[in-house]
């Protein structure tokens, strides 16, 4: 545990405890993930950063059970995301929130479908309570209200993941995920985006993990920083840790620049 | 220095047959793990129907009321169409073969009894296996690619009891519904032909069917179009799951449920005879 963990673990609960996170792609013998740690702390922001196949996405595929690890144990909420059974996966599902990279909103339905399907799914609300319902959240996440009967396919971009947004908070969930919330949006949209997060966590007592590869929007909205690398932790800790980490390697992983190798690859 | 040779190409003959085998064997594993999963996403649906309330994955009616909607009662005038002209066509075909015999009469034989036991099944069969089984797998498929699959299990919510169930169970209800149409319309489209070529007026046409058609040679039809809807929903399912990269591999998937879902209506056909007719 990196001094930040120790100071977090004195005054906050864990809500992520992932350990010793070992994960294969089917097939191949070299590890996607190299025995991972990490612990989110309650109404913590954490970056998970990393360049292309770091492992970051696989990381949060785990974290969220969409897939197995070959080893290790992941908790979160208190629920051993491997071994539990229906019901605990259920309640835990419950309580969690994701919003995909590309929002991963379905296209059939309009907005207002869309966010009323995990309440359709986990709660016995009247439609008129629905309606209410997301009516707040596309309010939280500054749509307007119109919004709900456009179809997907009719918003932008930043439109869209906000959208995603508010269907990932619909159930209030404790803890949310963000899969690269900045990704392909202008830079003022992207800056919007950001402060929507620190609103979820300070409004909504949430706990928010996000994946980015965008050092501004990390550095923005982080409490900590994961560095991913080849599948292994480079680097975790404050902001101010990570500004002060004298290793070249985050430095350029930060920035953006790639490896010699990899350039010599190019050429 | 050893001998360079593309990749693509094999050296010799016995390096090209070994090269096909091997690609044989990759496409029979595929095709024994596609019956894997079609099987299992089969026994899932099965045990999501009967016990899915227990596990939190309740069966919603209405999302099974809009897959009988999109996949019967959309396809009803295509389906209507169809029929009717492929009873024209087998009055046509009986007629002239009867002719020769001077049994012209006895159409309604052939008509009746090869509409209901073969034609009406099998060209339903096709029309929802190229009109909704494709659509199906289209749709898994694009959900796959824009991760809905990844965001409908993070909601808590089956992939399995919310797209494949209700349409395993339309598949199952609507084929059979839409091949008892297809029996009524293909036999009237005979009776027309039949009543401007010989003269025999429809009531006649009717009364002669109601004699030779017993509740057997429908149920024979019927029940045929039952596993058909069942090999057409499960084909395109598995498809449709299978999808990862891009937009080209949704079209591939589709053309690939198409010629499955086509391949097994008529493999399980011929079997079924086969084994009615023992």
């Amino acid at each position: 545990m990196t001094a930040p963990d120790i100071a977090m673990a004195e005054t906050a609960e864990p809500v992520i405890e992932v350990s010793s996170l070992v994960t294969h792609y089917p097939g191949n013998k070299e590890p996607i993930l190299k025995g991972i740690d990490v612990t989110v702390f309650d109404r913590e922001i954490v970056c998970i950063m990393g360049g292309s196949g770091s492992g970051k996405s696989t990381l949060l595929r785990q974290i969220i059970a969409l897939d197995k690890p070959t080893s290790g144990s992941i908790q979160i909420l208190g629920t051993d995301v491997n071994r539990a059974d229906h019901n605990g996966m259920h309640a835990m599902r419950k309580r969690i929130g994701v919003a995909f990279q590309g929002g991963a909103m379905f296209n059939s339905m309009t907005v207002g479908e869309n966010l009323k399907l995990p309440l359709r799914e986990h709660a016995s609300l009247a439609e008129e309570q629905m309606n209410i319902m997301v009516r707040m959240k596309l309010g939280f996440v500054s749509l307007p209200p119109e919004t709900a009967n456009q179809l997907p396919s009719e918003l932008s971009g930043g439109m869209l993941k906000r959208a995603a947004m508010a269907r990932a908070i619909m159930m209030d969930p404790t803890l949310l995920f963000c899969d690269e919330p900045s990704a392909g949006l202008d830079p003022a949209v992207s800056a919007s985006l950001d402060d929507l997060i620190l609103r979820l966590r300070d409004a909504m007592a949430m706990t928010i993990v996000v994946v980015t590869h965008e050092r501004a929007s990390a550095f923005k909205i982080s409490d900590r920083i994961i560095v991913l690398d080849r599948g292994e932790i480079l680097m975790a800790g404050s902001l101010e840790e990570l500004r002060e980490h004298g290793s070249k390697r985050v430095q350029d992983l930060l920035d953006g620049v790639p490896e010699e190798a990899e350039v010599a690859g190019w050429l | 220095m050893a001998e360079q040779t593309a990749p693509g190409h094999p050296r010799n003959l016995t390096e090209a047959i070994g090269r096909q085998a091997i690609a044989g064997l990759a496409a029979l594993a595929r095709g024994i793990e596609g019956v894997g999963t079609g099987v299992v996403l089969l026994v899932q649906s099965i045990a999501l129907l009967l016990f899915g309330r227990l596990r939190h994955q309740p069966v919603r009616l209405p999302s099974v009321i809009a897959q009988m909607m999109e996949i019967g009662i959309r396809a009803v005038p295509i389906a209507s169409v169809l029929a009717f002209m492929i009873g024209i066509t087998l009055a046509m075909q009986g007629i002239d073969l009867l002719k020769t015999f001077g049994a012209e009469s006895q159409v309604v034989l052939a008509a009746a009894l090869s509409v209901t036991r073969e034609f009406a099944p099998l060209i339903m069969g096709v029309l929802v296996a190229g009109r909704s089984g494709s659509a199906l797998t289209a749709r898994i498929g694009t959900m796959v690619i824009s991760q809905e699959i990844d965001a409908l299990r993070v909601m808590g919510i089956s992939p399995v009891r919310y797209l494949v169930v209700p349409a395993l169970l339309s598949m199952l209800v609507m084929l059979p519904l839409l091949t008892f149409l297809a029996d009524i319309v293909g036999l009237l489209g005979a009776a027309l032909y039949t009543n401007l070529e010989l003269g025999m007026s429809l009531h006649a046409f009717a009364d002669a069917t109601v004699k030779v058609l017993t509740v057997n040679h429908l149920m024979h039809g019927i029940s045929k179009s039952v596993i058909f809807g069942g090999i057409i929903a499960l084909v395109s399912v598995v498809n449709g799951f299978a999808v990862s990269g891009g937009a080209e591999q949704v079209g591939r998937a589709t053309t690939k449920t198409v010629v499955q879902s086509i391949a097994g209506i008529i493999i399980t056909d011929m079997l079924v005879i086969f084994i009615l007719t023992r």
